[in-house]
């Protein structure tokens, strides 16, 4: 008479049917994911082709070689190769991959603890932050680390920028840590930190100034091998954490009642996510400087492709956040205006008119906005 | 249950709509004695007495640097101060009604981004939309005249099918991507001083404004105001939601598109004469609401008036602090943040977002 | 399943108590459903049950032991709860959002068990169609089922619903809450209802709580509460109270005037 009335055995017949378009559903996901995955590969090695002689297969070719351990007599033609794509190259490629995997899980995760499809890593004011701190070393030379200089700025940053998370922890733990008051303490903060940015620069001198500024704007050149341990070591930690809470995540995105109700301490959480995203997101910024749009956009385009949930967007965010920054930093890499492009700027010419085009698309299936 | 007789409802109606003006009337007041105060301030080392009698004997007494630093350099950044303070607020008050947001502000849908392109182009490659001005004008005209593109893109894009306040929000945070990304590069591939004259610029400063400058800007500024008054009803009605705006009759598109038009353009006369001051426009409304409500009536003379006060009190420590001349947009920020966060602290219960 | 309130109090503000000195037993399986006018602090009640809210005063005690003392994780394995209504930002797909009812039981990869779970239950509900829809396609009565169904798959010994039937059709109105009856006796769990129709909650609870004003205003079986001077008292409507099988029946005849209220327009 009503669905309500039947009987289990006989009602599961569509049991099997369900099952089967899960399934199907998972293993387009999967699909997605690897198709993803070989898009970046073919531009990793396109990265290595671009600006230079060598086709794709050359260089496909060289990398693979290297890979395996072969080596070429000194300064011979294939050993400058070599040496050009792992020492030139390979170095800003990696970073790129690094940084983009991290920026996009720290802006899956920030969307999905403060509910708010805006939200990026940089919400609770870390770049303000790791701007202030490397203001401060570049203008006026006071460092945390006992040599000035590069690693000056590096420290600097990296300790500033966890300045802002300890800020919102603090406040929000007197009055509960709601999405909004994340947002709204982030703002905050951002504007004060951005206050005291510009009343140093406004004291300084003009080329000091002008390196201050430089280090705002995020790039991934100029960065060796030396500096890729310790961001990949935070990237790789993190994303491991994170890869244990997508439970948790979906649990976070259904609000925090029902989070709480299903056994989540959404507060609690969201704290702990707020401190491994200020350690993860300082560990990237104070190498590259601010890259905007990565944290923002491609955890929206992860989901458009592989549906809400967070155990297939985690993956999928971080190889696509590392594809498009890979293809930034080659198309960086090409455009030389009147100075090379720095990475950051290349990010929001690409992810401005796309975003805009996800904005204004006609209604389809999956809206995501 | 208390019971409300017709007659105490309606005088407690009043009796409330007499506090809200009492508001108006106190940060109006306060504005203008900070307005007085601040007079005495400035890097000019200019004596308390001397500048009485500039005040009181303007263009007879003998004392012609005081006079001159009390009616052309005080003055006129005081007044700077309250027309920018008026402008902003009142800009971010509509703004944050409009687009149902307590975290929008009027520079929302790319005016400062656009400025700062149109600065940068005349400072970088020294291309002005009209050729031949004089260096001052020819950053004017730029800052004005594309600050006013962004807005210009939005309202084409979204002019067809039916706009939401998150989708002309998304837009907004596009556009200026594109703008700030712009200028970036512009900055980046030009020399030293010119960077840091872009970036002077766009920390925004009070000074140094012309008589000539300020008749604009107060012109431009009560022109937009009062247009953005006369649309306090139709904004009511939008606060309250789309469908509830449709079924008051309220051409909800074209009152937002104009809106938000009038407020760029307002905000736009402001930016070009003082650059990017930032916090204002955000902070303000906010603070106002929380003492007037939401009643656009009454929100929009509110903010603009707690605008002009905060913007001067920000300018009057500005010149105490550092008397050199330190952007009062750095003290509104540094006074501004930590205030904000207490309000949060305050009223988080009665939830401002 | 034995929850016990005592002298529960809970205010959103120190001064200003929604709820206060509450005292209440209840032992499943049973169909409970709590009644009372807009703004009493019925969902507040259940959130204080649940730990969603920590209570200002008093303590909720299950089987004996107070839930301040219990991790929610636990809580949720004894506890179900669905919301009036749930964050959709980010839409999951149907059978992702239900199959999280399960997160309290399983580790992070679903079971076939699981899934076999969830299926009952949208099945029991009649959204097997909707199982791969995003969530914030639905309707608004098809979102509310699909809350239902992620409670029932909690399987949990207490479930808690915050109006489950306010956007159904009056045929799911009666064929949802007959289901969650039948569950409180096959599964021998104790359910307790939020809902604004007498008719329905006098036809099928075996228990009814009616809140007024801050505080319990009586219980009991629904024939004993569910009176015409009770109703006048509560909710400030006149009524009939009917019997029908053995169930009492209620006829709303006019709302009457209330303190601050005036009746404007007369004739209607």
């Amino acid at each position: 008479m009503d669905e309500c009335e039947q009987n289990v055995p006989s009602a599961m017949d569509g049991y099997d049917r369900m099952v089967e378009d899960y399934h199907a559903s998972i293993a387009r996901k999967i699909l997605v994911l690897s198709t993803s995955i070989v898009v970046l590969i073919v531009l990793i090695i396109l990265s290595c082709a671009w600006g230079t002689d060598n086709s794709f297969g050359t260089a496909y070719k060289a990398i693979i070689d290297h890979i395996m351990g072969k080596t070429y007599p000194i300064r011979s033609w294939e050993w400058w190769q070599d040496h050009y794509i792992w020492q030139n190259v390979m170095p800003s490629i990696v970073v790129s991959i690094i940084a983009g995997a991290g920026l996009a899980v720290g802006g899956m995760v920030m969307q999905a603890i403060t509910h708010n499809p805006l939200a990026d890593p940089y919400t609770t004011g870390i770049s303000s932050g790791a701007c202030l701190g490397a203001v401060i070393a570049i203008l006026i030379g006071f460092t945390f680390a006992s040599t000035a200089g590069e690693y000056g700025i590096l420290s600097n940053a990296f300790i500033f920028s966890l300045i802002p998370a300890l800020l919102v922890v603090t406040i929000s733990r007197r009055v509960g840590n709601s999405p909004s008051t994340i947002i709204l303490i982030g703002i905050a903060v951002s504007y004060f930190f951005g206050g005291m940015i510009t009343f140093l620069m406004m004291m300084s001198d003009p080329i000091k100034m002008y390196e201050a500024y430089r280090w705002q704007i995020g790039s991934v050149t100029g960065i060796k091998w030396g500096d890729i341990p310790f961001m990949a070591t935070a990237v790789i930690i993190t994303s491991i954490i994170t890869y244990s809470m997508t439970s948790k995540l979906d649990l976070m995105m259904l609000g925090d009642d029902s989070a709480k109700s299903l056994g989540l301490n959404a507060e609690q959480f969201r704290t702990v996510c707020l401190v491994m995203l200020s350690v993860l997101i300082a560990s990237i910024i104070s190498y590259t400087g601010i890259i905007g749009f990565v944290g923002l956009m491609v955890p929206h385009i992860a989901r458009f492709l592989v549906g809400g949930k967070s155990f297939f967007v985690l993956p999928t965010s971080m190889v696509i956040g590392s594809a498009v920054l890979v293809f930034a930093n080659m198309v960086s890499h090409t455009i030389t205006f009147y100075t090379e492009v720095p990475v950051g700027i290349v990010m929001s010419f690409i992810g401005a008119p796309f975003f805009l085009y996800l904005i204004l698309r006609k209604k389809s299936q999956r809206q995501i906005f | 249950m208390r019971v409300i007789t017709e007659e105490t409802f309606v005088r407690e109606y009043r009796h409330g709509n007499r506090r809200k003006l009492l508001f108006v009337a106190l940060c109006s007041s306060v504005a203008a004695a900070m307005f007085f105060v601040s007079l005495f301030f400035g890097p000019s080392g200019i004596a308390f007495s001397e500048c009485i009698d500039a005040l009181v004997n303007h263009k007879i007494t003998d004392n012609k640097l005081a006079d001159m630093v009390v009616w052309d350099i005080r003055i006129p950044e005081a007044c700077m101060a309250l027309i920018t303070g008026v402008a902003l607020a009142a800009g971010g008050a509509v703004m944050q009604t409009v687009l149902r947001n307590p975290l929008a502000d009027p520079y929302i849908m790319g005016v400062s981004s656009g400025a700062s392109l149109g600065v940068s182009i005349f400072l970088a490659f020294g291309l002005c939309i009209i050729p031949g001005l004089s260096q001052n004008y020819s950053i004017v005209v730029n800052a004005f005249v594309v600050s006013l593109i962004p807005m210009g893109v939005i309202i084409l894009a979204s002019s067809k099918g039916k706009i939401t306040s998150g989708k002309l929000i998304l837009i907004g945070i596009a556009v200026m991507y594109v703008f700030s990304a712009t200028t970036s590069l512009i900055k980046i591939i030009s020399d030293e001083n010119t960077l840091s004259q872009i970036y002077e610029w766009g920390v925004g400063s009070l000074s140094s404004q012309s008589w000539a400058d300020i008749r604009i800007a107060f012109v431009i500024t009560v022109v937009g105001v009062t247009l953005l008054l006369l649309q306090s009803r139709n904004l009511d009605g939008i606060n309250g939601g789309p469908k509830i705006a449709k079924s008051l009759g309220i051409n909800t598109k074209f009152v937002t598109l104009y809106s938000m038009a009038i407020v760029s353009l307002t905000t736009a006369g402001v930016v070009a004469f003082t650059g990017t001051i930032g916090f204002v426009g955000l902070v303000a409304p906010n603070i106002a609401r929380l003492f007037v409500g939401s009643k656009s009536k009454y929100l929009i003379p509110s903010s603009a008036a707690f605008g002009a006060m905060f913007l001067i009190i920000a300018n009057t420590i500005a010149k105490v602090v550092l008397p050199t001349g330190m952007p009062c947009g750095v003290i509104a920020s540094l006074i501004g943040g930590p205030i904000f966060v207490i309000i949060i602290l305050h009223q988080r219960k009665k939830s401002l977002l | 399943m034995h929850i016990k309130i005592e002298n529960l109090d809970f205010g959103y503000e120190p001064n200003a108590l929604v709820l206060k000195n509450i005292n209440l037993e209840l032992t499943g399986p049973k169909f409970v459903s709590i009644l009372g006018p807009n703004g009493v602090g019925k969902s507040t009640l259940i959130h204080c049950i649940n730990k969603i809210l920590v209570p200002t005063g008093g303590r909720v005690l299950i089987d004996g032991v107070d839930v301040s003392d219990i991790h929610i994780k636990e809580i949720a394995k004894i506890i179900g709860y669905v919301p009036y209504s749930a964050n959709d930002t980010f839409p999951l797909s149907v059978i992702d959002t239900v199959l999280m009812g399960r997160h309290p039981h399983s580790n992070w990869k679903s079971q076939d068990s699981d899934l076999k779970i969830v299926y009952k239950a949208l099945r029991t509900l009649g959204i097997t169609h909707l199982s791969m829809r995003p969530l914030n396609e639905l309707s608004a009565g098809q979102h509310q089922k699909v809350m239902l169904a992620r409670g029932l798959v909690q399987e949990p010994k207490i479930l808690l619903l915050d109006e489950p039937t306010a956007n159904l059709d009056i045929r799911h109105q009666i064929s949802v809450t007959k289901m969650l009856r039948r569950l409180s006796v096959d599964r021998e769990i104790l359910v307790i209802m939020i809902s604004h129709d007498i008719n329905i909650a006098a036809r099928y609870a075996d228990e009814i709580i009616i809140l007024s004003e801050g505080g319990v205003y009586t219980s009991g079986k629904p024939s004993e509460v569910i009176t015409a001077d009770n109703l006048k008292e509560v909710y400030g409507v006149e009524a009939r109270v009917v019997e029908d099988n053995g169930r009492p029946y209620v006829i709303l005849d006019d709302a009457l005037p209330m303190d601050g209220e005036e009746q404007m327009w007369e004739g209607n």
